[in-house]
């Protein structure tokens, strides 16, 4: 039996779902404006597509992790994000949740280093 | 770029009015950062072909749109479940209704109404019945109650057993039996019993022995009928509805036994000889016997399906294949 190339797309997409947010949280530790936020993700090896970043920083700056505002650089009008003071707790934990999971999968597959 | 305006202009329609402006704001920056990052890497000025290229990755403009709003369901995944659960039952229900009228009806009135008008008005019931559940349901959704029938759901209310899967068909053809011989039993629904001949007229009628069973058979199929209407909606077979179903087959079989035994089960009149009529009698009452048995053997039967579920035997076997 073939495996439907679909199937894999999905999970994979399902997996990143929640990675990305963390990713994006954690880049947001340092002020960044949309664009340059991507190309942050994209060279440390996370590429994600335009349409699942810009409104996945909205939804974040709408449930009051991020704070933004808009400012000229390079004579453009950029609107800059960073993490807000509730953001900054939301990843902190996170990120202890992440790491307790990492280790829960490795024992749980047998890769634990 | 004209591009550029076209498709902010398109996906602007499908966002909400009060952040329209702010999102496509930032949207034509990012937009214009791409293109130009994407024309550099290509060491080439940012053209249209450029703008194309990017407006492409970022995709159609109702899917972008999209992406800004919270997701919104007609009738969402919670719900789902529910509304195609109640919608299941209430269509059989009313197909049930549907089929019980047109053989009350095609028996008693002679299809004068006409199959095609029956067929129309069931037709126009089953959808007027899948336009209202599913507006109740949209409403529930857009309402944000969840009949909280996840959230209120205890364990303790599986202590009745669920203990299998009803079959539909078999559930529907007895609730159609039952209401056909309810309606038939107690003079609604009324059957032709005279044959005309040249002779004259022969009148079949229900032997004296029958008028003894008219409270016991309206209790009994009445009970059959409610509990198979029961059944029908919960979808499953209980302890309670199994020893219910055990117990008003083993009835009816008792009852069905002692009326094949009597002896005059149909009565006629008005016979052209008495050779003739003592022929046709005894022709009647063995084919009515013969009837009589056969539900016996279908009682016999719905009771042995009733205890295997009851044992759980056809659950095992369903969950092992």
């Amino acid at each position: 039996m073939s495996l439907d190339p679909q199937i894999a797309e999905k999970l994979l997409s399902e997996m990143r779902r929640g990675a990305i947010v963390l990713a994006v949280l954690g880049q947001l530790q340092q002020e960044h404006y949309g664009y340059s936020l991507r190309k942050n993700l994209a060279d440390r090896g996370l590429h994600v597509e335009e349409g699942t970043l810009y409104p996945l920083i909205r939804r974040l700056e709408k449930q009051g992790l991020l704070t933004s505002e808009w400012r000229e650089e390079d004579k453009r009008k950029k609107r800059f994000y960073r993490l807000s003071a509730e953001g900054r707790e939301i990843y902190a934990q996170l990120m202890q949740d992440w790491q307790l999971l990492n280790k829960s999968i490795q024992k749980t597959t047998g890769r634990s280093e | 770029m004209e591009i550029v305006d076209s498709y902010l202009i398109e996906v602007g329609q499908f966002l909400p009015e009060d952040s329209r402006q702010d999102i496509l704001a930032e949207l034509k920056v990012t937009l214009e950062e791409e293109i130009s990052d994407s024309a550099e890497q290509a060491g080439e000025d940012p053209d249209v072909h450029h703008a194309q290229a990017v407006l492409q990755r970022f995709g159609h403009p109702l899917k972008v749109a999209s992406e800004y709003q919270p997701v919104r369901y007609l009738i969402g995944p919670d719900l789902y479940p529910a509304f195609l659960h109640t919608l299941r039952v209430l269509l059989t229900i009313a197909s049930v209704g549907v089929v019980v009228v047109g053989l009350v009806l095609a028996i008693a009135d002679g299809w004068q109404v006409g199959a095609w008008s029956l067929i129309d008005v069931g037709i126009s019931l089953l959808f007027w019945i899948l336009v209202v559940t599913t507006g109740v349901f949209v409403a529930i959704e857009y309402s944000g109650e969840k009949l909280g029938w996840y959230e209120n759901w205890k364990p303790q209310r599986l202590a009745s057993g669920s203990l299998g899967i009803i079959n539909r068909g078999d559930v529907i053809t007895n609730l159609v039996t039952e209401g056909v011989f309810l309606l038939w039993w107690n003079d609604v629904l009324v059957l032709p019993n005279v044959v005309s001949g040249d002779a004259g007229d022969l009148v079949f009628n229900l032997g004296p022995v029958w008028a003894d069973y008219f409270w016991p058979f309206n209790v009994l199929i009445g009970a059959c009928f409610l509990l198979h209407l029961y059944v029908l909606i919960k979808g499953v077979w209980q302890r309670p509805t199994l020893v219910l179903e055990i117990t008003s087959n083993t009835a009816l079989v008792a009852v069905l036994i002692v009326l094949v035994t009597s002896p005059e089960l149909v009565v006629m009149s008005n016979a052209m000889t008495d050779d003739l009529s003592e022929f046709l009698a005894s022709l009647v009452n063995r084919t009515l016997r013969i009837s009589l048995l056969v539900i016996c053997g279908f009682c016999v039967w719905d009771m042995w399906t009733a205890w295997r579920h009851f044992k759980g035997v056809s659950w095992r076997r369903s969950s092992e294949s």
